[in-house]
């Protein structure tokens, strides 16, 4: 697993391509914090913060998705994998080291360009609070950590990198742009009475709507969501962390025990 | 007859070592009536059960914790006449006489100051009285009854009075030109209730958690400032503050945030609503049946839903900041030249099914509702909106951006470190 994990790092790091990641970033998260500067009482969530976590919200996943798959789809598509499968090493830490190794690069080099958009900003006059920006930064990790996660399941259900990425889109298409809708207008159909838990259990399943909302509470803005949510929102701020934490940690098991399941079957046939 | 003579010797003894307790069982009522007009009556630490009545120009003020107590049918502590002055003292009515209070007040230029009521029932009420003062008192009650009722008295002074507990906060009726200041008020049905009561000051309460905030109903010239109205969402009608038939009233400088309405306004005309921040809310504003008010100069940010107007033409809604509004200055006014449109797509989502709130900004939400546009006659538009958040604090702490710089160069560093070690060659 820790030579696995090495190694995609190693690769990430030595890619000039994932420089270019650095490069957007930057472009885009400066471009944010000034957006953040008219703002002025912005400490708490307002409409610029939803705007700024909505942008993180359309890039980081869909380029997440793509970084994970490929980093399994590419193996098998150049035969890597067949021969990785010659090893005495099980698929579970097969896909863990992958993980984690990809986890690392693709957070060292948001890290690298978080650093210097704040920097850039901060030169450029604007004060941002810390406490924003660390919200903002932990919600990004977390963003980053469930949706290679995901990326790397796609991965091992694909066989192709072109598969891949047709998934992954997929997949961003269905969790962050077409998710309400589609919700709406599932739960049309359904009994009233049903509607509430639906929607309840249906956010659990996408991490982006739970990050998403975890950010705005976070943030002080609960109220947004409505009397419906109140008893939950205020159950979810005694332990606000370690919820998240517990979910994340859940989600992220869930997701690779079913990218090992998968790889392992592939690897008996 | 010398045996006799020393027994009496005795009993003048006994009565000069130990005199009769007469003082110590004489009541407070008692007390007060022997007092005269314009006289201290002091009491000690101490519980007294009894029900008193002060009608002429009197202070009775409590030495260390004074309570008195009475769960009978008639107020605790009834005050008539005037220049009565009731201070530090611990007012109990525990009967369950519907509307009992356990102060009642009516005459003029009494003084209620540091009582704290504990009622069954209702905590003071002010019955044709004027030029009272009540300051730095509490009530606190079951929720059977007001916290402090006014029924048509004039020229009253509410401060710094903390309210708990209650039906109405604070109630009035009829009553004109009084002025209520720096109080706080907290589980209540309504913060503060007036009805038909014209010239009210409000200014710098707060009136938090209740089921609204403020209602303000049949009044003129009522000035409404430096208010908080902040989380009155527990009922489905819940408001910050509700101004219905009102006239030539003027709300400025308010916090309203976190309410289920903000600002909910029905048949009002010619007020003036300016530099109030209304921000967390479900609907900022909502306009029903009124017209000829003017909108101008306020901040609203990040409410679910900003602004909405039913049969209401003729109001003057101008330069007001929109968080939500999308801002291009031209002429360097400080004015954008897009006017902002409050689209009421996403509240006819969330009507029928209040779960749906929870997409409130989620990306996909955004895409849907440029999709989905409401047809222009059914949203309201503010032409002229402003660039910047008139309403900002101007004493801002300027944050320090050193500790940015570090933060900044901690994750540069590390992730530096990161790269070198990730291209070394093994």
């Amino acid at each position: 697993m820790w030579n696995i994990g090495r190694m995609e790092w190693r690769l990430l790091m030595r890619q000039y391509s994932s420089y270019s990641f650095v490069l957007l970033w930057v472009v885009i998260l400066s471009l944010l914090f000034f957006i953040a500067k008219n703002d002025a009482d912005f400490a708490g969530y307002t409409n610029v913060t939803g705007t700024i976590a909505n942008i993180i919200l359309y890039l980081l996943p869909l380029f997440m998705l793509i970084a994970g798959s490929f980093a399994i789809a590419g193996e098998m598509e150049n035969g890597q994998w067949r021969l990785l499968c010659t090893y005495p090493l099980s698929q579970a830490m097969y896909v863990a080291g992958k993980w984690l190794g990809q986890w690392l690069g693709q957070a060292t080099l948001f890290t690298f360009s978080f650093g210097v958009s704040v920097a850039i900003s901060s030169f450029a006059g604007i004060a941002l609070p810390v406490k924003w920006v660390i919200a903002l930064y932990s919600f990004s990790l977390f963003l980053i950590a469930l949706f290679l996660m995901l990326g790397l399941s796609v991965g091992a259900f694909t066989s192709t990198r072109w598969q891949a990425l047709t998934v992954s889109v997929g997949v961003w298409f269905l969790f962050i742009m077409i998710w309400p809708t589609l919700l709406i207008a599932v739960l049309n159909i359904v009994p009233y009475p049903l509607i509430a838990p639906l929607l309840q259990a249906a956010t659990l399943f996408n991490p982006a709507e739970v990050l998403r909302v975890a950010f705005v509470v976070e943030l002080g803005g609960s109220a947004i969501f409505g009397q419906a949510y109140d008893h939950l929102i205020h159950l979810w701020k005694k332990k606000f962390r370690l919820i998240l934490t517990v979910y994340a940690i859940g989600y992220l098991c869930l997701l690779w025990s079913m990218a090992t399941w998968k790889l392992t079957r592939r690897k008996q046939r | 007859m010398r045996r006799y003579a020393d027994h009496w010797l005795l009993v003048l003894l006994l009565l000069l070592v130990f005199p009769l307790p007469a003082r110590a069982e004489e009541t407070v009522q008692a007390r007060i009536d022997e007092a005269p007009e314009y006289g201290v009556v002091r009491l000690a630490s101490g519980v007294y059960d009894e029900a008193i009545v002060l009608s002429k120009p009197l202070t009775l003020e409590g030495i260390g914790e004074v309570t008195i107590r009475s769960c009978r049918k008639s107020p605790v502590i009834a005050i008539y006449g005037r220049h009565v002055v009731l201070k530090n003292i611990r007012v109990v009515q525990c009967g369950d006489a519907p509307d009992m209070p356990a102060i009642y007040v009516t005459g003029h230029d009494h003084t209620i100051d540091g009582v704290r009521v504990l009622t069954n029932q209702q905590g003071v009420k002010l019955d044709h009285a004027h030029h009272t003062t009540i300051v730095h008192c509490a009530v606190q009650g079951e929720k059977n009854g007001n916290g402090i009722d006014l029924w048509e008295s004039t020229q009253n002074v509410i401060h710094y009075t903390a309210i708990e507990r209650v039906k109405d906060g604070i109630y009035m009726e009829n009553s004109h030109n009084n002025v209520l200041s720096g109080n706080h008020i907290d589980n209540a049905r309504y913060g503060i209730h007036v009805m038909f009561s014209n010239r009210i000051v409000l200014r710098k309460n707060i009136s938090e958690k209740n089921i609204a905030g403020a209602m303000v109903m049949g009044t003129e010239q009522t000035t409404i400032e430096q208010n908080s109205f902040v989380q009155n969402k527990r009922n489905v009608h819940s408001q910050g503050l509700l101004l219905y038939d009102a006239a030539k009233t003027i709300v400025r400088k308010n916090r309203i945030a976190a309410n289920r309405v903000g600002i909910y306004v029905e048949q009002a005309r010619h007020n003036e609503l300016t530099e109030n921040d209304v921000s967390h809310n479900f609907i900022g504003m909502q306009w029903n049946e009124s017209s000829n008010n003017r909108v101008s100069d306020n901040s609203f940010i990040g409410n679910v839903y900003d602004a909405q107007a039913i049969r209401s033409p003729d109001n003057t809604i101008v330069r007001n900041y929109w968080d939500a509004a999308t801002k291009l200055d031209v002429t360097g006014k400080g004015v954008s030249a897009i006017p902002y449109r409050a689209d009421p797509f996403f509240l006819a989502l969330t009507v029928d099914v209040p779960e749906y709130q929870l997409f409130f900004q989620s990306p996909g939400m955004i895409v849907l509702q440029k999709l989905l546009r409401s047809p222009d006659e059914q949203v309201l538009t503010d032409d002229a909106p402003l660039m910047e958040q008139p309403t900002a604090r101007k004493d801002r702490p300027s944050r320090s951006a050193s500790l940015l710089y570090v933060m900044s160069a901690v994750m540069i560093a590390g992730s530096i470190s990161g790269f070198i070690i990730g291209r070394k060659r093994p």
